[in-house]
């Protein structure tokens, strides 16, 4: 299965850093799923009302609307508050980690993201079979 | 780590920190217009039209000390359309004083406020921005360094490329070189190859870095069949 059929679950990536956007959709769709982009949290929140995603992938630091804005402004929106959330993220400290899980994220992933990390991820939270190395 | 991210309430009408006396200068200043309030004294008003319209006006006047008054209140600013306005006005005033006032919010934990002040930095004269960031370079908290990076990355500055060929020559955070290597793309710059394949060879075990590379590789010279599959 491959993600550019059209078929996996959707997953929005939010990230103002194209490499890590080319990066996630790289990875992510090699496993099947289904990668929209946006470059910041008003694009993220824009895309993810006119399509509501399985899963939302974002950073912290943006421009604009930054992630955690972004997460609590979703996690107020009667039709995306249930979407999952993956936050990613330099900042690698425990307080870091806390304020993204209160910002609404289920899930905090520290730059660079290891390819099956991310996969691991957005399978759990996607509920689809886990398979290969274990989540962090 | 050097400094901590402070944790800020900032209600609307939080006073600021060491305010500064109420100044005569709305009488005598003659850059003042009759009738109106010392955007010094104004800056501190619990009314947030005042304070974003004395914001305003400390940005397009020379105030002695307006640096320091914007950044202070800034502290503890708690309304958006205000915070706005004293990063418009410190952006605006372009001087070292105000980049410098400026910096020491990089640190905060306020996302939001962190990546304002880095675009208002970035709207100062280079030169200007460039001399407040590139101390950060050294700092030991590796989100600042990133925060500098992506700051100076920013600029239309003649050294800009060689400050972020050096970090991702030396900086031992993979992140902090990531942020380069992303600058770098962005900006175009082939001469950075060496250095970038220097990256890929300090951190060989990681996907991550080199996609980067490749990703940065191809911008500068088209696609390369190594990009296809970096892991």
């Amino acid at each position: 299965m491959t993600g550019t059929d059209g078929s996996g679950p959707r997953v929005l990536v939010v990230d103002d850093a194209v490499t890590v956007r080319a990066f996630s959709r790289r990875v992510l769709e090699a496993d099947g799923f289904v990668v929209d982009e946006a470059v910041n949290g008003i694009e993220g929140l824009e895309r993810a009302m006119a399509a509501p995603p399985d899963l939302v992938i974002v950073d912290v630091n943006m421009r604009k609307m930054d992630g955690y804005t972004m997460l609590r402004v979703l996690r107020r929106d009667p039709g995306l508050r249930d979407v999952p959330a993956i936050m990613i993220s330099t900042e690698s400290k425990a307080s870091d980690r806390e304020q993204a899980l209160l910002a609404g994220a289920n899930w905090y992933i520290v730059k660079p993201p290891r390819p099956e990390v991310l996969v691991e991820a957005a399978r759990l939270l996607t509920g689809r079979p886990l398979g290969g190395e274990g989540a962090p | 780590m050097g400094l901590v991210k402070k944790k800020k309430a900032a209600p609307e009408t939080a006073p600021a920190p060491s305010a500064p006396a109420t100044s005569a200068r709305a009488i005598s200043d003659p850059a003042i217009p009759d009738g109106r309030r010392d955007p010094l004294t104004a800056i501190e008003d619990a009314d947030a039209s005042v304070r974003r319209d004395a914001a305003h006006g400390l940005g397009h006047a020379a105030f002695p000390g307006a640096e320091a008054a914007l950044a202070r209140r800034l502290q503890a600013e708690g309304d958006a359309g205000v915070r706005e306005a004293i990063l418009t006005a410190l952006a605006r005033i372009g001087t070292p004083d105000a980049a410098a006032a400026l910096v020491p919010f990089l640190d905060r934990e306020d996302a939001a406020l962190r990546n304002a002040v880095l675009e208002s930095l970035q709207q100062m004269p280079a030169e200007v921005a460039a001399a407040a960031l590139l101390p950060l370079l050294d700092h030991a908290d590796a989100d600042l360094r990133i925060f500098a990076v992506q700051g100076l990355g920013g600029l239309a500055h003649p050294g800009g490329a060689d400050w972020l060929k050096a970090v991702m020559e030396r900086d031992t955070d993979v992140n902090v070189c990531l942020a380069a290597v992303e600058a770098l793309a962005e900006a175009g710059s082939p001469e950075a190859m060496t250095s970038l394949e220097a990256l890929a060879r300090r951190f060989p075990d990681d996907a991550f870095v080199a996609f980067a590379v490749d990703a940065a590789r191809a911008s500068f010279h088209g696609p390369a069949s190594a990009a296809d599959e970096p892991w």
